[in-house]
């Protein structure tokens, strides 16, 4: 049962690595640049010429609905495991993440009376060997926490909440999302590519990441989440 | 697969401390015409939080001029945070002691409000005095 335990935590560990590396990889500086020029993001996927833009109060109205809808029905169907009942079954298993978000909060007012400390260091002009002390506990608890964050996520990943975000996510993308069917770059004709949400999803897996990728970063915030 | 929104924030601050973003901000602030983004309105996250940080920086940047804070402030984000962080605390200390020294006290009286002002100095009380027209 012990010997259980501890292979758990290690796989929970190389997944959190795993994750990290690969998200590292899809994000850079261009992209980003890019991302905060407008709240419009256009982009080229086999040729034909994509955009999503910021939802508008309607288009949230929408899948806020649709996301209510889906609870509901996911909330009948026991294949889903809520994020309570999965804690409970971790905590059975050895695994406390009740106790990960103690561990963040503790993390985090530690940090908090370092920067103040540091704050003041640096209004006082006190050396900066002094200051580097401090910025170097800073960096480790940073570290800290977020390997703890990240940790949480993964055990939760399959929790009702999680699958219910990406869904709501992907149905955004599927309202958000315009193509342009013109020909003359000057004059754009944005249309809706698909009929309705099945037709979205039948469509290349690969778009359909992409869409739901930008539609994280054009409408972050813009839904509720459970 | 969700995006590294930590990944993102750290982006995001390297190019709200690059100079060319810091002048189009400044110079944003004086001249009408000249925009940060494409949208007038209708911010996302993300340029909400890259306006945040640019706002942020800027004021540091003021900070060092005015000789109230350390050159070496610039020289990294951990900086930067702490010493944004720590002057915000102090910001919240103060008001929070105004307002506990304030001569202005508030008391309910049944439903309504009444603010009385407790004058510390000397009052004047004009009185007509006898004989005098």
């Amino acid at each position: 049962m012990e010997e259980e335990k501890v292979e758990e935590v290690l796989t929970t560990k190389e997944r959190v690595e795993k994750v990290k590396k690969e998200t590292e990889k899809l994000i850079n500086m261009d992209q980003v640049k890019e991302l905060i020029k407008n709240n419009v993001k256009e982009f080229e996927h086999g040729g034909i010429k994509y955009r999503t833009k910021k939802p508008n109060f309607e288009q949230k109205y929408t899948v806020n609905n649709e996301q209510s809808k889906k609870y509901i029905e996911m909330l009948k169907d026991t294949a889903y495991a809520l994020e309570s009942d999965l804690i409970k079954i971790y905590k059975d298993r050895g695994i406390d993440i009740e106790g990960l978000d103690t561990r963040f909060q503790n993390i985090q007012k530690e940090k908090e009376e370092i920067d103040k400390k540091l704050g003041k260091a640096l209004e006082d002009k006190l050396p900066e060997s002094d200051c580097e002390i401090l910025a170097e506990e800073i960096k480790k608890l940073q570290a800290e926490q977020q390997t703890v964050m990240m940790e949480k996520s993964v055990l939760l990943n399959d929790s009702l909440e999680s699958k219910l975000n990406v869904y709501s996510y992907t149905y955004l993308a599927y309202l958000i999302t315009e193509k342009n069917i013109s020909e003359d770059p000057e004059k754009p004709n944005w249309i809706k590519p698909w009929k309705n949400y099945d037709e979205f999803i039948k469509e290349d897996e690969s778009l359909v990441n992409v869409l739901v990728w930008f539609t994280m970063f054009v409408a972050r915030d813009e839904i509720k989440s459970f | 697969m969700y995006p590294n929104f930590n990944k993102i924030y750290t982006i995001l601050r390297k190019l709200s401390r690059d100079n060319y973003w810091q002048s189009i901000y400044c110079q944003s602030k004086e001249c009408s015409g000249i925009r940060l983004f494409k949208n007038n309105s209708d911010y996302t996250h993300l340029q909400l939080i890259f306006l945040n940080e640019i706002s942020k920086f800027s004021n540091i940047c003021t900070d060092v001029l005015l000789g109230e804070v350390s050159e070496l402030v610039l020289s990294d984000e951990i900086y930067q945070d702490a010493y944004s962080f720590y002057k915000s605390q102090k910001r919240i200390k103060k008001n929070k002691k105004i307002k506990r020294d304030s001569n202005i006290t508030t008391h309910q009286k049944g439903n309504k409000y009444h603010k009385e002002e407790i004058l510390n100095q000397n009052q004047w009380v004009f009185t007509k005095i006898k004989g005098k027209k």
